[in-house]
């Protein structure tokens, strides 16, 4: 067997790009990285938020943010401007995610939790399919505007570091919903009363709180902001029917790095994977990691680290055993 | 025989009556019955290949070597509780070994021309499978529940860029062409190739099923369910659970090997890093929810689900919305059954059939009348859901005290 | 007044109570008694809209509440101190207590908290410390104060005592009697410790596997043969 044939490769990864060869290469590389993680981590906070309420994985998150991402395509296409446009995708994903909770996923409460997840992994493939359905018909991909801050092509030069502005842009609006998402839970009585039913729903009762309308709302919530992903990331890799699946994958990634009941978690989980995934493509880092191919095993290898140090997340609570 | 059905559906509608009917009527003496009726399945079932033709008969070795799949992943997630999404990468590790170890000089120019026979490629395969089970167990041993399924399904997302990236042994993008078993001698004659291949992969299928019916009633299997339902109590009363969960994840990546090595040989002929894709990982789970978790019967369910439900899902669809929009649709329809199956089947659709059991023809009457009303009762309850004042009644969660 | 008459629930196929009669009079403090079993949490969670009744009616002040649920409840007056605590474990003090005001609309939410602190002044020392970091006696002390928060005019308190240390028992059984007389709340409270519960209650009933099998003035159950033997460990005559 050809074992020696190894070595050539290790001399390789030592010859290849370095960050400390290409300094600039490095940070721009850093905050595309942060721009990317931004998506994962929006699209993350979109799978914890239901999460922590019913302990179900939504599979489906990405595809009703595609979904939306259309609706928002058609509605430039008709010549809405692009702040309508925005806001209106945001209206109807919310109502799309009430709208599933109240009629596919209520019905299967109280049933094995794996069945809930068949649930959405149906939902999943229907608005795939309903996706290209509707869509499918003209050219894919379809370009996807930019938003009014920045296009993605044009950089924003601040000196040192010249920027992406559509990059810019990504982070700006992650930073603002992540913000709102935080006064929402922690400054306002809907979101104490949201996170008690998420803690403990026979008290919530007790409470006086509206525990099913909670839910309702977590799963619009979770909609709403999966649909802010889903409208960022269309710019850069265009939309097309496997747009989102090419991000739900590190979604899930960011939630389980972050854990799954913490929304801090799964931005900072997503921004470590978007970093460490544009890091690792574009140096060798060495031979600790194997070069541009490996990226995504390696980043990959990165979650199973973190995942075998802390079972529950970067973020997140040890699970309860009860006998 | 019956009207607009494919033979090949025919079939396999007769095969589930024949069981059905000789499971479920008091002909027989209660304890020949389940042996007598899967006897009697599976006769209906080799002899389809004669009769069905060359394609769906490989669509029967497909639905064999993905029930192979599914029994595997059964035991682990069914009877010992531990969620894996990524059993699609010990299948294309089983795979992968089988069409190394069968290779003809050409390809890769190891062996010297002294390629395995493909029986030993076979069991070769399940225990390097089995290795990487241990190697993923073991670490797994530590997560749970989300966390088990996401960094299991890691492993199948990362492993076909490392398959490709190292080439020399696997060849790379391009893939392997394994030799593929001949028809052998005493066989010559009687079955074609595609035939051959089918019944390589149901005998194998019978005694990867047997195997699994064994490991089930044994202590392993009673131990496996002990962790599944609360792994302090198993614990305490001294079950080591750390080895049962290794081991049930060992078994499990066993007989993900061996189907991927029937991949290999008997199914495509052809194995590359796509051969074996995310969806088709997840699906793998799906099938077996479906079919009913826990159960050997539901595993095989399941493999005829994973192949088949797609395939009936575009029929459905071209019959409702014409071939053109049918043919896009298909997925639509595809999801909405399994909605509806798993809300109409909460134990999926062997735990259905096992309460069938005890079910009097008159129930099953009763059943159907009830479905419009309990359709028309979903439909109500769902209008008065989709109001904003709608409320919870009865604490679910916390029903008995 | 809290009016209860023939009561049944079931918990699926298994009954928990079979015609369960009682009344609680406004600002009075009402013993549930009976060993494990008996239906004396069932009968609490079934007034408080948690579980619904298969026969029977419950009626407050000429409101029906046998068919309303758990959060219509709260806001008709009556608050639940379950079974367990049924903390917000996760949240602070303070937000648990805000969670116990959800129903309320007015101002006053402020100034009530601070009168929960009087009560329990240790709460007001860990006000921002998470609910699973409190001990057991803490825990339950913040189930009463979270309970408080709606202005309930009838408190249901169920086992206040389970696994806290008898001085702790008796210090919330202590500042129970403080509330029930300063803010003219009436309470019906389930206890398996019948000497402590009796020597707060004016009124008590003894449940037997889900029916009511005795009910008297606290101090004639308390001198009763029968009580005193199964319940109070005396033997009788000795």
């Amino acid at each position: 067997m050809n074992v020696l044939a190894v070595l050539p490769h290790l001399a390789s990864y030592l010859l290849a790009p370095q960050p400390w060869d290409n300094l600039e290469l490095f940070f721009d590389q850093s905050v595309a990285g942060i721009a990317t993680g931004s998506i994962y981590g929006l699209v993350a906070l979109g799978i914890v938020l239901i999460y922590r309420s019913t302990d179900v994985i939504n599979f489906a998150q990405g595809e009703l943010a595609l979904f939306v991402t259309f609706c928002g395509w058609s509605m430039i296409e008709a010549g809405y401007p692009y702040l309508a446009m925005f806001a209106l995708v945001i209206l109807i994903a919310g109502g799309l995610g009430a709208f599933l909770e109240r009629t596919v996923i209520r019905p299967v409460e109280g049933a094995p939790v794996l069945n809930v997840v068949i649930v959405t992994l149906g939902l999943f493939v229907i608005f795939n399919s309903l996706t290209a359905f509707i869509w499918a018909q003209g050219e894919l991909p379809k370009s996807f505007p930019a938003t009014p801050i920045g296009t993605e092509l044009e950089t924003f030069d601040f000196g040192i570091l010249t920027l992406q502005q559509h990059r810019v842009a990504v982070i700006i609006i992650s930073v603002i919903v992540a913000a709102c998402l935080y006064l929402l839970f922690n400054r306002t009585k809907l979101g104490l009363a949201m996170r008690g039913t998420a803690q403990n729903r026979v008290a919530a009762q007790l409470m006086g709180i509206n525990t099913g309308r909670m839910l309702m709302l977590g799963w619009a919530l979770s909609a709403m902001v999966g649909a802010v992903g889903g409208m960022l990331v269309a710019p850069i890799i265009f939309l097309d029917l496997t747009t989102m699946l090419r991000v739900i994958l590190f979604a899930f990634a960011a939630a389980v790095l972050g854990g799954l009941d913490s929304p801090p978690g799964a931005m900072i989980g997503g921004i470590t994977i978007g970093i460490t995934q544009n890091i690792l493509s574009t140096f060798a880092l060495g031979p600790v990691f194997f070069g541009p191919q490996l990226a995504l095993p390696a980043a990959l290898l990165v979650l199973v680290l973190v995942l075998l140090i802390r079972p529950t997340g970067l973020f997140g609570r040890h699970a309860v055993r009860r006998v | 025989m019956l009207p607009g059905l494919e033979k090949f559906y025919e079939f396999l509608v007769l095969a589930a009556l024949v069981g059905v009917l000789i499971r479920y009527t008091p002909v027989l003496p209660a304890r020949w019955r389940v042996p007598v009726a899967v006897i009697a399945v599976l006769a209906v079932i080799c002899y389809m290949p004669f009769t069905v033709g060359t394609f769906r008969t490989s669509q029967l070795t497909t639905i064999t070597i993905w029930s192979i799949v599914a029994i595997g992943l059964n035991v682990l997630t069914g009877y010992n509780g531990q969620i894996s999404l990524g059993h699609g990468a010990f299948v294309l590790i089983g795979a992968y070994t089988a069409a190394i170890l069968t290779d003809s000089e050409s390809q890769l120019g190891f062996f010297d021309g002294a390629q395995w026979p493909f029986w030993t490629a076979m069991i070769m395969s399940g225990l390097v499978a089995a290795v990487a089970g241990v190697a993923v167990g073991v670490p797994s041993l530590r997560l749970t529940g989300p966390y088990l399924a996401v960094a299991t399904l890691s492993l199948m997302i990362a492993l076909p860029s490392v398959l490709e990236k190292y080439d020399s042994v696997t060849g790379g993008a391009q893939g392997l062409h394994p030799r593929q078993p001949p028809v052998p001698g005493f066989l010559d004659g009687i079955l074609e190739r595609p035939e051959w291949f089918f019944f390589l992969a149901f005998v194998t299928a019978v005694i990867m099923a047997a195997i699994a019916w064994y490991v089930v009633r044994s202590r392993w299997g009673r131990a496996f369910v002990a962790i599944r339902d609360t792994e302090v109590a198993a614990l305490a009363v001294g079950i080591s659970v750390a080895r049962y969960k290794v081991l049930a994840f060992t078994i499990s990546a066993f007989f993900a090997g061996v189907a991927g090595s029937l991949v290999a040989l008997a199914s495509t002929g052809f194995v590359s890093p796509q051969t074996i894709g995310i969806v088709l990982s997840i699906n793998y789970f799906t099938a077996i929810v479906i079919g009913g978790l826990g159960s050997i019967m539901g595993s095989i369910i399941g493999g005829f689900v994973v192949v088949l439900l797609p395939d009936l899902a575009t029929d459905i669809g071209t019959a409702l919305f014409g071939e053109q929009r049918g043919a896009r649709l298909w997925p639509t329809i595809y999801g909405s059954i399994l909605i509806l199956v798993i809300i109409a089947m909460p134990y999926g659709v062997a735990g259905f059939l096992h309460r069938a059991a005890a079910v009097k023809p008159a129930d099953i009457a009763g059943a159907i009348s009830r479905t419009p009303r309990n359709a028309l009762a979903y439909l109500a309850d769902t209008r008065e859901r989709l109001t904003w004042r709608w409320t919870e009644r009865d604490g679910k969660r916390g029903d008995a005290p | 007044m809290l009016t209860v008459t023939d009561l049944h629930a079931s918990y699926g196929a298994i009954v928990a109570l079979h015609g369960i009669s009682l009344r609680v009079p406004d600002g009075q403090i009402v013993a549930l008694l009976g060993a494990n079993g008996a239906g004396k949490s069932t009968t609490l969670r079934v007034i408080s809209g948690l579980l619904r009744p298969t026969r029977g009616a419950i009626d407050y002040d000429g409101i029906r509440l046998h068919r309303r649920t758990a959060q219509e409840i709260v806001g008709i007056g009556i608050s639940h101190v379950p079974e367990g605590r049924e903390l917000f474990m996760e949240l602070s003090v303070e937000e648990n207590l805000r969670l116990g005001a959800y129903i309320r609309r007015d101002r006053n939410v402020k100034s009530d908290m601070q009168r929960v602190y009087e009560y329990f002044p240790r709460l007001r020392e860990r006000h921002a410390q998470e609910a699973n970091r409190l001990s057991g006696g803490e825990q339950q002390m913040l189930a009463i104060g979270r309970a408080l928060m709606s202005r309930p005019r009838l408190l249901l308190l169920d086992e206040p005592s389970l696994g806290l240390a008898p001085l702790i028992v008796r210090e919330i059984f202590d500042i129970v009697k403080t509330i029930n007389a300063e803010e003219k709340m009436a309470v019906l409270v389930v206890e398996q410790n019948v000497s402590l519960a009796l020597s707060v209650a004016s009124y008590g009933y003894v449940l037997e596997t889900g029916s009511v099998a005795l009910e008297n003035n606290a101090v004639a159950l308390m001198g009763d043969d029968k009580v005193r033997r199964s319940y109070l460990g005396y033997e009788v005559g000795a």
